[in-house]
């Protein structure tokens, strides 16, 4: 027991001398929501093989307005993914849908949900949204908040239909995927 | 295994991190991998998630996918991967042992089981049924949730261990039709299941499913010791002869349509008995113990004022049929425990003032019957029959306070009150604090209470068997814990864990002998005391494949300095999965390591190693789900501990044994 009890010391010797040192928890940034969100669309990207025909230098990722994610989204512009350079376009108008490789839509436009998947089916444009009943309504990528983290489901179907080929890895990550 | 290094690694880990907060001072999430982001937890989340996962806690989660790889058959075999996690058998239930807890023939008394937050534990024994007496099919569970430490502050009875929640799968996840078929070679078990789900257009989500299962069992042989003293014709060994079968089914529905959640659980079990416990005639065929569950429960959940504030509503009700049949020297006899319980929860949760999260709680639950009754198939003059009612009532309130962007306090607090022993307070708190982004580090103190049961405190047939007297005095157990957790990541995709902890029982309910009768009485007996450390890792590649291991050592005494009876020092545990390249199978690999463990008999069992493997393929036809597991795959020999009703000191485990299983969906 007394080997525990001084591994015990150990450890709130150690806790506390972490805490006392400076900066680690003044800097640590706060995760909001929304940038967490974001570094999710980022990463959704990695995993997401789209056909020659999306394949050109740049990887457009599309929203519908500035407030989307509060704009996190931006912070993507210029990073490299599968060797290309993403784009990020924010108003993006409906008649240019169709030309993003992803596509963001925030709850707060849900109501655009239907008018989207209808412009951008077959069309190999990865929908994402936080909306509820995303991936069931036809959406690619749905993601939903649980458990105080952010977990994600996925349609199979809606993705093979846009043409998207979808990592195993990223549907063995996801929280159900709908077939 | 007296000097943990792991320790000394983790130590000089969290001063490293400490030293170099430059390194995370930035917070670039595209530099998270999917894996990472996935674990991290949301400050200032808009909804509030489930009331079981906002418990400040070292939680862990076990997810559909990984009982899909690893072929667990039951709730306890899933459990035993989880650190600190040690499970027993004795023929006839499965016992979870948590954190060096364990006594014999405690029917999980101290953890409180849920399905989708509804309890399972009934209100005659207390029981929260792990093995095949469980209700939901393994292949219906979406996630386990395991939050260890107490939960007493917010869940009341039973939380004094931790709390196990299973969620089920929903229609839409289903999807269609699935029809599952599995046989195992050993003991001859066969399984069979349907479900039907769907979110039908007019969004009422459907998930219907029955299960059967029966298996013919092993033949083993088995000690009786003494049991010709009791009666010259019983027979003290031999081989209980088809004495070790299983038959049962399982009845599960639920739906779904916007707030709303409606499920129903069903389950009967009959388990064989061919170790003739409660010291009853041994190799008599036809002895049995069976178990009947029944839960259901309707659910509302909305937000309000711009959803600032969340509501929970719940109605529950649950009933619970054991039977066991024994036979003793002059009649056989039916024992028998009825549970009827319902009632409704409401919970508030307010995010309406900046920096906090207001809970509110509210429980009352009447328990309209918990009787016991011996009764003689021969002659009534020795019946026994014990009634009983009760009820039991808490309030809860916690906050989840944000003090800064990177420390949270959670302070909370339970008023009970019961039928059996007044009232009691839990409290709890905990801080945390998100010292990098990698790095939470969690301070925890949290008290439970557990209420006796009726078995406990009421059982008695003086007069009839003479074996034990009740106890109108028995009163609470109640547990203090003390807990430090940190969880740190680092690099890509490697998680670590480490917990230490404190946690010390006073007045824990152990079966005694009353100085006036000479006969068996639960009385409020031992004080424990103990100290833990558990260190676990979790680690995922980009090939698809994930490691996690674990390693628990565990002190826990009586105030005396006596050993605890099933409370192994030492446990490890490793599971790996993923795929096996270029064949379209999947892996699940486990090992477990057991240490030694004291019987009733003051001797010990020996340590074991177990290992499991399964393997599973849905790439041979479309919708078509097949899979192999070989449990105990190296053939290990090993006991686990017999309890006081039993004649055995010590009963042997299964073998080898192989499973095939196939599953298909249209």
């Amino acid at each position: 027991m007394s080997h525990l009890i001084r591994s015990a010391s150990l450890w709130v010797v150690a806790i506390f001398a972490a805490a006392l040192l400076p900066n680690a928890a003044a800097q640590a940034d706060s995760l909001t929501e929304d940038s967490v969100k974001a570094g999710f669309v980022f990463n959704f990207t990695k995993y997401v093989e789209w056909p020659k025909a999306k394949a050109g230098n740049g990887l457009l990722v599309c929203s519908l307005s500035t407030q989307t994610l509060s704009g996190k989204l931006e912070s993507l512009q210029g990073r490299q993914v599968q060797g290309r350079e993403i784009r990020v376009s924010t108003t993006t108008r409906p008649s240019e849908w169709r030309n993003c490789a992803v596509l963001f839509i925030a709850a707060a436009e849900a109501q655009h949900i239907d008018a989207v998947l209808r412009a951008t089916a077959q069309h190999h444009v990865l929908t994402i949204s936080d909306a509820p009943g995303f991936v069931q309504a036809g959406g690619i990528i749905g993601l939903k908040l649980r458990a105080g983290r952010i977990a994600f489901d996925i349609n199979h179907g809606a993705a093979r239909q846009a043409g998207l080929n979808l990592s195993s890895q990223l549907l063995k990550l996801a929280d159900e995927v709908l077939p | 295994m007296k000097r943990l290094s792991p320790r000394l690694t983790l130590i000089s880990l969290l001063l490293a991190t400490a030293g170099a907060p430059a390194a995370w001072a930035k917070t670039d999430l595209t530099a998270l991998s999917l894996e990472q982001l996935l674990e991290v937890t949301i400050v200032g989340a808009s909804k509030y998630a489930q009331k079981q996962d906002e418990v400040a806690a070292a939680a862990v989660v076990i997810t559909r996918n990984e009982i899909k790889a690893f072929g667990w058959r039951t709730l306890d075999e899933a459990l035993a991967s989880l650190p600190g996690i040690h499970t027993s058998y004795d023929r006839q239930y499965s016992y979870i042992g948590t954190r060096g807890f364990g006594l014999p023939g405690d029917f999980n008394t101290r953890i409180l089981l849920t399905i989708n937050g509804n309890r399972v534990n009934d209100v005659v024994y207390d029981g929260a049924a792990s093995g095949r007496d469980f209700p939901l099919d393994m292949d219906l569970i979406e996630r386990i949730e395991y939050i260890p430490g107490p939960g007493g502050a917010v869940y009341g009875q039973n939380a004094l261990f931790g709390v196990v929640n299973v969620v089920t799968r929903k229609g839409a996840g289903v999807n269609g039709t699935e029809l599952g078929l599995a046989y195992q070679d050993l003991n001859s078990v066969r399984d069979g299941r349907f479900t039907w789900g769907k979110k039908l257009d007019n969004g009422l989500d459907v998930l219907v499913s029955t299960s059967g299962h029966r298996s013919r069992g092993e033949d083993h042989f088995y000690e009786f010791p003494g049991a010709s003293d009791v009666d010259p014709l019983w027979r003290d060994s031999g081989v209980a002869s088809g004495m070790n079968g299983t038959k049962g089914q399982q009845l599960f529905a639920s739906f779904a349509r916007g707030p709303w959640f409606f499920d129903f659980a069903y389950g009967d079990n009959r388990k064989d008995d061919p170790t003739a416990q409660y010291f009853s005639k041994p190799l008599e065929p036809g002895q049995y113990q069976r178990d009947k569950t029944l839960q259901t429960q309707l659910q509302y959940q909305d937000s309000f004022a711009g959803d600032t504030l969340q509501l929970t509503g719940r109605l529950f009700l649950g009933r619970q049929r054991y039977t066991g049949l024994f036979y003793y020297a002059d009649s056989p006899y039916l024992a028998t425990g009825s549970s009827d319980w319902q009632g409704a929860e409401l919970r508030l949760l307010s995010t309406r003032w900046a920096g906090h999260k207001l809970m509110l709680g509210l429980e009352l639950q009447e328990n309209t019957r918990r009787d016991q009754t011996n009764l003689s198939l021969v002659d009534s003059a020795n019946n026994l029959v014990i009634p009983g009612t009760g009820w039991r009532a808490g309030m809860f309130v916690q906050d989840e306070w944000a003090l800064n962007n990177s420390l949270s306090a959670t302070l909370g607090l339970r008023f009970d009150r019961n039928s059996v022993t007044g009232n009691t307070l839990s409290p709890r708190a905990a801080l945390i604090w998100l010292a990098a982004p990698s790095t939470t580090m969690k301070a925890l103190y949290g008290r439970s209470h557990r209420a006796p049961n009726a078995y406990e405190r009421d059982y008695a047939d003086v007069g009839t068997s003479d074996t034990q007297v009740a106890n109108p005095g028995l009163g609470n157990e109640t547990i203090d814990t003390l807990e430090l957790v940190l969880d740190q990541r680092l690099g890509k995709d490697l998680g670590l864990r480490g917990s230490l902890y404190r946690w010390n029982m006073r007045d824990l309910v152990v079966l005694g002998v009353d100085p006036g009768s000479g006969l068996s009485q639960y009385q409020n007996g031992g004080d424990v005391e103990a100290t833990g450390i558990e260190l676990s890792a979790n680690k995922t590649w980009d090939w698809g494949g994930r490691l996690r291991g674990s390693l628990s050592h565990q002190d826990v005494a009586y105030k005396g300095g006596s050993r605890l009876d099933n409370s192994p020092q030492l446990l490890g545990k490793l599971n790996f999965s993923g795929p096996l390249a270029g064949t379209g199978l999947r892996f699940g690999a486990e090992l477990q390591y057991t240490s030694k463990r004291q019987t009733i008999d003051g001797t010990d069992l020996d340590a074991y190693w177990l290992a499991n493997l399964h393997l599973s393929t849905d790439k041979w036809a479309r919708g078509l789900e097949v899979s192999l597991g070989l449990y105990n795959l190296f053939n290990q020999r090993y006991a686990h501990p017999g309890s006081d009703i039993n004649w055995q000191n010590s009963i042997l485990q299964d073998g080898r044994s192989a499973r095939l299983k196939a599953i298909y969906h249209f």
